[in-house]
């Protein structure tokens, strides 16, 4: 139960001198886990070291126990839905679930009650006659996932599967994944690099940047990894002069200044979570009307923004 | 007191005005007579240019294009104003095939399209001499390298060698292409690619801009680099449309937006407009311990109205309405055990409006 | 990103003529082609192993002046000028190599939309992208048959100028035939296939395939000798000179072959990047 699904060991993959991975260290364990980087930053490559399509430069990386690399028995426990699209647009989506179904070594009766079951949980059951050339983006992403799902793997990794997604159509994936866990009972590993849409489905999160393991753990764990550097926060209302002087009192404060006009005032404080704990009471000391109050750099941007800079 | 330039938008010759920043003033251009009024930007970190347009810069009229039995338009009418404009719809909403037409790369089957200063283009080569259009997908000569790829398009569009050389280089400048602007395409990142692209449709200054998905495979630094590009251009009074699907980009550079989807216009009108909350609305973020902030939600149930609540692990967001008094709340707040980490007015996001725009698209959200 | 940041600047230059896009078209596959060692290479060898023979043992061999029968008749030592065999394969070579990737490498790309977004249409397009390959085999096929006729006429002896200059506006022609001939037919193949490999590989092998077939027919009818290029190339020749054409051969034919050769390649190009321009 509590043996990792993915565990990894200075793991390091290069491209003759373009770094994909860098001394990697990181332990998923099973549930929904969020891998969240910007373009760029290696999830990609640690998803496929993990699938075993690429072998590792330096370091280990272990999968269910094993290692992936050349492990087609570990294959078929795994289902890989990549973020680029090489579906062939002449086949239909059934022919191509009986493709991939067969690739796994499923046939006759069981393939085909197979691809009913999943075309099912996808959502496409209506589609299937049609040629994937047809469908519209949402209808192939859901396709990818219905390919990656079909040999029942107790593992799936899905590499930016909401990219290039309408809002609507994002919504209704989140809520197919959610259920390929919660109802199926798959261990997925997500790539995204959005915090705001792998939120909305699991808890556990890691972070990734150029090629490193930034921090791994609960969401909470990572918004306080958000609080640890300065933030700069925006307040409008009345008497917020008054409200200036009283915050360059305070430790945390780095400066104060006003923006547009008199009544409107950006702080940067080292230690956010201190200045939330405290703000509430010093508005409300001072009789302070408040039109607006939020913080600029409470998201994983900024902290990526800070990494570069830092 | 500033001094900036502007466009014309009836002579399109590009005057020089002083002014209080933040102010707007009415003036008469030098060149035409044509009376307008021009607004002077803060020189702050506000991204958003708030320049006032009173012209519509493209018209369309009731184009249908068909290919074959599938109707890309159907009678699709729209003005587009001298601004930085956003073409939202989903994948195969026909953003693409306007972009086509505009450029005169497809001929609709019924309807025109106009400049609305009086120019109708006879040909369309005059029409395409205004535009300058970058591609979502990629398309750079990759045996090139970016200057010479940038200055060939400049003599191209019409541009003297010599002009084409200069403008090349300041327009890679600009885009932030330096030394590596001679070696070839074909080693550029994903990143270096785009700002190519957007070097190539600019080179010629044109007044129009298409720029399709304009963020593509860029990553997050790069991303708000282009915008801010993007903004930095239509200072100079262009019209840009920029299609994209990623709402809280075009939320921050567009002024006026444009929703399309199946070939019919849904949804167009300003930035504000369409993203206007009502008074005495706001939206609040809570942070604390969850029994905390199911606590305070009952609270602020019995107390306030509630337009929604989402919860998050250790998060609170409430929509509420009604609100007279913040102190009040504040105080009300200040006796729980949580943090208010955000306060504003509550405005819509284009991402809500984009979806209930769509409220009776098919079943599987396409 | 700080205060030196580089602002936008617009540009209000003079716009120059529709001539000169197309000519910058031109240029620009003017002056790729010519830095490529391979080209480099099959024009000096070609120019040197086809030409450089015939220009100094023209220059040598006193003669009276220049005739016809010096470009196209059969010579003892060198076999004949233009109709030769050597010379042929070495223009195909430079067309195959020069032409491969004129086309294809945009279809390869997908960079015909940075063109058509532009006030350029498929003709300008096309003039532009042949112009430039025009002027890289007339290297080969003009110029050093000009530098002949003009060593000739340097060194003949007799006083007829006139009739030599005569043969030199001849010679003229049947160069701008030659390169056009060739160049319409490498274009179209061009245009056909994104990979240039394929495309150049295709010019080459398709005329070799052409000229076995008409070859190999000639025994059952001389007019299937009509379907090999070169042998249209070199009736032409002829008939440019002033030369009859072989009496078993129908006229007729030759014409129609003739026009289709040089033309319907260039129809069918034309679609293929039209189709392009209004379905981009």
């Amino acid at each position: 139960m509590n043996k990792p699904l993915i565990k990894t060991v200075d793991l390091s993959k290069w491209y003759g001198e373009i770094i994909g991975l860098n001394s990697f260290e990181i332990e998923i364990s099973s549930g929904i886990t969020g891998l969240i980087g910007p373009n760029g930053s290696g999830k990609s490559t640690f998803l496929n070291l993990a699938n075993g399509t690429l072998k590792p430069k330096t370091g280990q990386i272990t999968v269910l126990g094993q290692n992936p690399w050349m492990n087609s028995k570990l294959m078929s426990n795994i289902g890989f839905c990549p973020d680029y699209d090489n579906l062939s647009d002449e086949v239909t989506g059934r022919e191509f679930l009986e493709l991939v179904g067969g690739l796994h070594g499923i046939k006759g009766i069981k393939l085909k009650n197979r691809i009913n079951e999943i075309s099912e949980v996808v959502g496409m059951k209506d589609e299937l006659y049609r040629k994937i050339g047809g469908y519209s983006k949402g209808m192939r992403q859901r396709i990818k996932l219905a390919g990656s799902i079909i040999h029942e793997p107790k593992l799936l990794l899905l590499d930016e599967p909401l990219s290039g997604a309408d809002p609507q159509v994002r919504k209704s994936l989140i809520e197919l994944i959610k259920s390929l866990h919660n109802d199926l009972g798959h261990d997925i590993i997500i790539s995204s690099h959005v915090l705001y849409e792998v939120e909305r489905l699991t808890n556990k999160i890691a972070l990734i940047y150029k090629g490193r393991a930034i921090a791994s753990g609960e969401i909470s764990e990572i918004r306080n990894l958000i609080d640890e550097h300065p933030h700069n926060i925006i307040i409008e209302g009345n008497k917020i002069s008054d409200l200036a002087k009283k915050l360059l009192d305070m430790k945390y404060t780095i400066s104060v200044g006003y923006q547009e006009d008199r009544k409107i005032i950006k702080v940067q404080v080292s230690k956010p979570d201190e200045f939330f704990e405290t703000i509430t009471e010093l508005i409300t000391s001072l009789d302070c009307e408040i039109e607006r109050m939020y913080s600029i750099d409470d998201n994983l941007e900024a902290v990526f923004n800070y990494l570069v800079e830092g | 007191m500033v001094q900036r330039k502007f466009r014309c938008p009836n002579c399109l010759g590009v005057e020089t005005f002083s002014g209080k920043p933040g102010e707007v003033i009415h003036v008469t251009c030098p060149s035409c007579g044509a009376e307008g009024k021009v607004a002077f930007n803060n020189i702050s970190s506000s991204i958003k240019s708030d320049q006032i347009s009173s012209n519509y810069k493209i018209n369309a009229d009731n184009i249908t294009v068909k290919f074959g039995r599938i109707t890309a338009l159907e009678s699709f009418s729209v003005k587009i104003p001298e601004d930085v404009v956003g073409l939202l719809g989903p994948n195969g909403a026909g953003k693409s095939t306007f972009i086509k037409v505009v450029l005169g790369l497809l001929k609709p089957e019924r309807g025109k399209i106009f400049l609305t200063d009086h120019r109708r283009p006879d040909n369309l080569t005059e029409l395409r001499d205004l535009i300058g259009y970058m591609p979502e997908h990629d398309c750079l000569i990759e045996s090139m390298n970016a200057f010479d790829l940038v200055s060939y398009m400049g003599q191209i569009s019409g541009m003297l060698p010599k002009d084409a050389i200069r403008r090349s280089h300041e327009v890679l400048d600009f885009v932030g292409i330096g030394e590596v602007r001679y070696r070839s395409i074909s080693s550029y990142s994903t990143g270096m690619k785009q700002r190519v692209k957007l070097a190539q449709a600019i080179v010629h200054d044109p007044e129009i801009l298409f720029l399709d998905e304009p963020t593509n495979g860029m990553d997050p630094f790069g991303k708000k680099e282009m915008l801010s590009l993007i903004s930095d251009i239509a200072k100079t009074g262009k019209t840009i449309v920029v299609c994209s699907h990623l709402l809280h980009e075009v939320e921050q550079i567009c002024n006026y937006v444009v929703i399309l989807n199946q070939g019919r216009l849904l949804k167009t009108g300003s930035m504000k407009e369409i993203l206007s909350g009502e008074k005495g609305r706001y939206h609040l973020e809570l942070r604390g311990k969850n029994k905390d902030l199911e606590k305070i939600l009952d609270i602020l149930g019995s107390k306030y109205e509630i337009v929604s609540a989402d919860y998050v692990i250790g998060k609170l967001i409430v929509i509420i309405k009604n609100i007279d008094s913040s102190l009040e709340l504040f105080n009300l707040i200040k006796k729980h055990d949580v943090q208010i980490r955000s306060y504003k007015p509550d405005k819509l996001i284009l991402e809500d409006v984009f979806i209930q725009s769509f409220k009776g698209g098919s079943a599987n959200g396409d | 990103m700080g205060i030196d940041r580089i602002k936008y600047r617009p540009w209000n230059g003079e716009k120059s003529s529709h001539f000169r896009r197309v000519y910058a078209i031109s240029r620009k596959i003017f002056f790729q082609k010519m830095k490529s060692k391979g080209i480099l290479a099959i024009l000096i060898i070609g120019i040197i192993l086809v030409h450089a023979f015939p220009i100094l043992f023209g220059a040598v061999i006193p003669h009276e002046e220049l005739t016809a029968e010096m470009m196209v008749g059969d010579n003892v030592l060198i076999g004949s000028y233009l109709k030769n065999g050597l010379s042929i394969i070495f223009i195909l070579l430079l067309v195959s190599v020069a032409c491969s990737d004129l086309i294809a490498q945009d279809l390869n790309d997908k960079s015909f939309v940075l063109y058509f977004s532009r006030p350029i249409k498929t003709l300008d397009y096309l003039t532009g992208k042949m112009g430039g390959v025009i002027g890289v085999i007339s290297i080969l096929t003009l110029v050093p048959l000009i530098v002949f006729c003009l060593v000739m006429i340097g060194t003949q002896t007799g006083d007829d100028y006139g009739s030599s200059l005569n043969i030199l506006g001849k010679t003229i022609i049947a160069g701008i035939l030659t390169t056009v001939f060739f160049i319409s037919y490498g274009v179209m193949i061009s245009s056909l296939t994104k990979k240039k490999t394929y495309a150049g590989v295709g010019i080459f092998i398709s005329f070799f395939v052409l000229t076995t077939i008409g070859s190999f027919f000639t025994t059952f009818d001389q007019n299937w000798s009509l379907v090999s290029p070169t042998n249209l190339l070199f009736y032409s020749y002829d008939m440019i000179y002033g030369f009859d054409l072989p009496t078993d051969l129908n006229p007729n034919i030759f014409g129609v072959l003739f026009v289709c050769i040089l033309f319907i390649p260039l129809v069918v190009t034309y679609f293929q990047v039209y189709r392009i321009e209004v379905g981009k």
